[in-house]
């Protein structure tokens, strides 16, 4: 028996946009299957950023789809699709995070090793963070931007997790370029605030 | 530099670069859980609109028949001062066309 090696993966046809959505627009089920398999990676890397800890990840980009396509009869074509459905998932994703009123207060007790190795090696060291560390970085800066306001939360997310441009957010969120600036200087404020907490345990 | 800020970017830094995992392809079942969900929103919606244009027409008729009702002289308004409202048809209990209760 000649066991034949699996065949690779087709490449995904690239779909016409435009066309797929006039087609969803006349109720086509086909098509909608296939935009949502398309648009699929770039709605769930935008839910994973900015996920409230007690959300499902598909549940909430299951919502997010739900939206694009309620939404589809007002989608003009003078903006790219991509850019109309990433607006439509950041405000999602940020109207979660408002329903996601409780944010305690985060404490030493509450940290993992790791994360308060991290700690440590803020304190003790001048030197960027050991690669290793770099996964307990992620957790903590998730969990110190937890205990700010939903707005702060994304502009921070936005601008230091994800590297996007002023103009890049001013594009997904509406918010004007000053306000903007300012939300994140506010928010480093108030992060900065949170993480000397938390160094106070380490270097009193 | 504020050594304080010094350390925040260091732990943004190193955050930044530890990427989330990249999504993989959406699973047929939560696709079709999508279009389901899209579909019931689609029926719900025409449904909602047929609602609407029902009510809409029923008001309308309700709003013609009132009219009528006025023109004809089967609904009169009170006079000044008294904030009962009669129906002076011939069904009603009321003394007959055209008089006010007291």
């Amino acid at each position: 028996v000649v066991e034949l090696a699996p065949e690779p993966p087709a490449p995904r046809a690239l779909l016409d946009l435009g066309a797929c959505v006039q087609l969803v627009r006349q109720g086509d089920e086909e098509a909608a299957r296939a935009l949502t398999a398309q648009l699929y990676p770039l709605v769930m890397a935008i839910v994973r950023g900015h996920l409230p800890r007690r959300s499902g990840e598909e549940d909430l980009a299951q919502m997010v789809f739900v939206k694009v396509f309620a939404k589809l009869d007002q989608f003009s074509g003078t903006v790219p699709l991509t850019h109309w459905v990433s607006r439509i998932a950041v405000n999602t994703c940020l109207n979660a995070l408002q329903a996601e009123r409780i944010r305690p207060e985060l404490r030493w007790a509450d940290l993992s090793e790791d994360e308060e190795q991290v700690i440590a090696s803020l304190a003790t060291k001048d030197e960027e963070l050991e690669p290793g560390h770099q996964l307990a970085a992620r957790d903590l800066v998730e969990r110190l931007l937890e205990q700010l306001n939903p707005e702060d939360r994304l502009v921070l997310t936005l601008l230091h997790m994800e590297g996007r441009s002023v103009q890049e957010i001013r594009r997904l969120t509406n918010w004007n370029v000053s306000l903007i600036k300012v939300r994140a200087f506010r928010a480093r404020h108030k992060l900065r605030k949170h993480l000397a907490a938390l160094l106070k345990e380490v270097q009193p | 530099v504020n050594p304080l800020e010094k350390q925040l970017n260091r732990l943004l830094q190193a955050a930044s670069r530890a990427r989330p995992e990249e999504p993989l392809a959406a699973p047929d079942h939560w696709q079709a859980g999508v279009v389901a969900a899209w579909k019931a929103d689609r029926t719900g919606r025409e449904e909602g609109l047929i609602l609407r244009r029902f009510l809409r027409q029923a008001l309308l008729g309700a709003t013609l028949v009132a009219l009528a009702a006025i023109a004809f002289g089967y609904i009169t308004a009170d006079p000044p001062g008294d904030e009962t409202l009669l129906i002076n048809s011939p069904l009603s209990w009321n003394v007959g066309r055209g008089h006010y209760l007291p």
